[in-house]
């Protein structure tokens, strides 16, 4: 009786170790996917509604190139190459024109952008499934669970870019200029930085981002056309949830939206996985209307 | 108040009729197209005329209250399947009214519910956006799983067309046809609410919000439970588009709370011109009959071409296809290029901040 409690014990510690592992994988993508949103969001004060499509064209790359019998990681640059000029594409033809009327128009135009490009891509190449093999098969185990070698390095890989970009914002030259635009653009303007180009150069950075994530999570997710709304929702859950206050609040936004889904789902299910975070979200808005993690802005300034 | 004296009270009454002069011309030209039309004619314009409730919802909010729901479809799935369900359900006697009551109730209960957070903590506008975007695609979801409640991604089929009957009174419908004039007239019955509600005291407060909402708010109204007000009465449009919509189709499907209804009221409210109520209607018709002769087309090929148009119409045309017939904007046009007293307000419309060149 004893040896089968302790069995018991072992098998459970096992599985929460794996479901660990799997939320923690889902939330460095999330993470990855929202923090290109935080920038565009928190520099432009711009919706960019087609972020999960852009996160979807970074998939498309991916499974494209690779048919074509390129080598996977450098497919992840080129995604994200690709994606990013993309990326300034919208902002000069859309953004760029919009952003003074205010952000509805932005939102509206950028929301139809995103059913053209998912439309699009179904037109293209189908609505049916693409599949992208990784570069790795099996994998470690531990307490009976495997652990898929790409899964770990893909999450190992998002974190080391989510750690790159904040230093990036926080230790670079670059970071400084893009801070101050945050904070106060007419003030940065007036101390010569080109807000304009500022403007430009983060959206490319966040469509990069998006794109990169997209091409990363593609052998881990099904590639479809529509695969870009789950993540753009999931990510702007996130904006709502954390606030747009600082590089530091996308992680965290992350953590609690990604961390709570995988469990739930692990758990119970995904779409009522979907539904308690809706319904977190829903009294997080009442209670803290700015953000978990909002401050007043000022924490870009460090 | 003063005393009104027949002079006036006449003026206002005229005032009226010119101001339902859309509602009466729209009925005209729907009774001479029952006449004319074949039954899938009508069929089509029918859907068209029911889908454009869902227009209305969306021009209300962002046409008079500048509140931007992006899963208004939310509301057209919700009606639907309560309609669907109550019908199913509930055998003796007719549940027809019972049926639209509850799809209109649980419209505004879903509305208030989702609008509740996001205006009464007042938080960024993008947020309501964004929260009711998500609400549609979960309960697309959930509708998609809950199978013996909602028969899961197959939908409900066989959906009974309504019966209005009273003691004494047979008005059960029996064909699809008959459709035709219960939608004219619940569109027209709407459009003309919508007039009344927007062309009063309330509709110019939302007008004033629109423009300005921390300046109605200084002035001491009550924003946050105006626009839950306005998001309730779109939410109760919306849920009857839906409960009309269930029979009409004969079917529910979970794709009822897709995005592409969705981008589709959205289209018919930004080619038709927002805040002008009867231009989504006209829009409904016209491109509803245009999607029909598109068939060839694929479904994809026709959503990406609504989706372009849209972005086109937002970036180029901010007041809407109609916007450029507007006959206020074409006698300032004519006004401006003799100097008239109008030749100052493009200056002054520009934001001040804003570089010049």
């Amino acid at each position: 009786m004893g040896h089968l409690a302790m069995m018991f014990a072992a098998v459970n510690t096992g599985l929460l170790l794996k479901q660990l592992f799997n939320a923690t994988s889902a939330v460095s993508l999330l993470a990855l996917v929202a923090i290109g949103l935080f920038i565009i969001f928190g520099m432009m004060k711009v919706i960019n509604m087609a972020h999960g499509e852009l996160f979807m064209l970074g998939a498309y790359t991916m499974w494209w190139l690779l048919a074509r019998g390129i080598n996977f990681w450098l497919n992840l640059l080129a995604a994200a190459l690709v994606v990013g000029l993309f990326g300034v594409i919208v902002e000069r033809l859309i953004v760029q024109r919009l952003y003074v009327r205010g952000d509805l128009s932005t939102l509206l135009a950028t929301f139809g952008l995103s059913i053209l490009l998912q439309r699009g891509v179904a037109i293209a190449f189908g609505d049916r499934p693409q599949f992208v093999t990784s570069p790795f098969t099996g994998g470690p185990t531990l307490l009976g669970n495997t652990y898929p070698t790409y899964q770990i390095i893909a999450t190992v890989l998002a974190f080391a870019v989510i750690a790159a970009v904040v230093v990036l914002f926080l230790k670079t030259d670059f970071g400084l200029r893009a801070r101050a635009t945050i904070v106060n653009p007419a003030m940065a303007a007036a101390l010569a930085v080109n807000t304009v180009r500022m403007n430009a150069l983060s959206f490319a950075l966040g469509s990069a981002l998006a794109g990169f994530a997209g091409a990363l999570a593609a052998p881990l997710v099904s590639v479809v056309p529509a695969m870009g709304l789950d993540w753009v929702i999931r990510a702007f859950l996130v904006v709502i949830v954390a606030g747009a206050g600082s590089i530091w609040a996308a992680a965290g936004g992350a953590a609690i939206v990604g961390g709570w889904e995988a469990g739930f789902t692990a758990i119970y299910d995904a779409t009522y996985a979907q539904i308690t975070v809706l319904a977190i979200v829903w009294a997080l808005v009442l209670l803290r209307p700015r953000g978990l993690f909002s401050g007043t802005g000022r924490r870009w300034r460090r | 108040m003063a005393a009104v004296t027949a002079r006036q009270g006449w003026a206002r009454v005229g005032g009226l009729v010119w101001n339902a002069r859309g509602a009466a011309l729209l009925l005209i030209g729907l009774l001479i197209y029952g006449r004319l039309a074949d039954p899938f004619g009508l069929f089509i314009v029918a859907s068209a005329l029911v889908l454009s409730l869902l227009a209305l919802s969306v021009d209300l909010q962002w046409g008079y209250a500048g509140i931007l729901n992006l899963g208004p479809a939310a509301y057209l799935g919700l009606g639907a399947y309560t309609y669907a369900i109550t019908q199913r359900k509930i055998t003796a006697g007719s549940p027809t009214y019972l049926a639209f009551a509850l799809a209109i109730l649980f419209g505004i209960v879903l509305a208030v519910i989702v609008a509740f957070p996001a205006f009464k903590a007042r938080t960024l506008p993008v947020y309501y956006a964004l929260i009711t975007l998500a609400v549609a695609l979960i309960l697309q979801r959930w509708t998609a799983v809950s199978y013996d409640l909602t028969g899961g991604s197959n939908g409900l089929v066989g959906i009974p067309l309504p019966d209005f009957s009273l003691p004494g009174l047979d008005l059960k419908m029996t064909t699809a046809e008959q459709f035709f004039p219960l939608a004219s007239g619940v569109v027209v019955a709407a459009y003309l609410a919508c007039l009344w509600l927007t062309r009063s005291r309330f509709g110019r407060l939302l007008a004033a919000i629109r423009d300005d909402e921390e300046k109605v708010a200084t002035l001491g109204y009550d924003v946050a439970t105006t626009k839950l007000i306005v998001a309730a009465i779109a939410g109760a449009l919306g849920a009857l588009a839906g409960a009309l919509y269930a029979p009409l189709a004969g079917t529910a499907h979970p794709s009822l709370f897709g995005i592409a209804f969705s981008v589709q009221a959205y289209v018919w409210v930004a080619v038709g011109g927002q805040g002008t109520l009867i231009g989504p209607i006209l829009a409904a018709i016209a491109l509803k009959l245009l999607e029909n002769r598109l068939r060839g087309v694929s479904a994809d090929g026709y959503l990406m071409l609504l989706a372009a148009v849209f972005m086109l119409v937002v970036i180029f045309l901010p007041k809407g296809i109609a916007g450029l017939f507007d006959a206020q904007a074409v006698r300032d046009r004519f006004r401006r290029s003799r100097g008239g007293p109008i030749a100052l307000a493009p200056v002054l419309e520009r934001p001040l901040d804003e570089p010049h060149g």
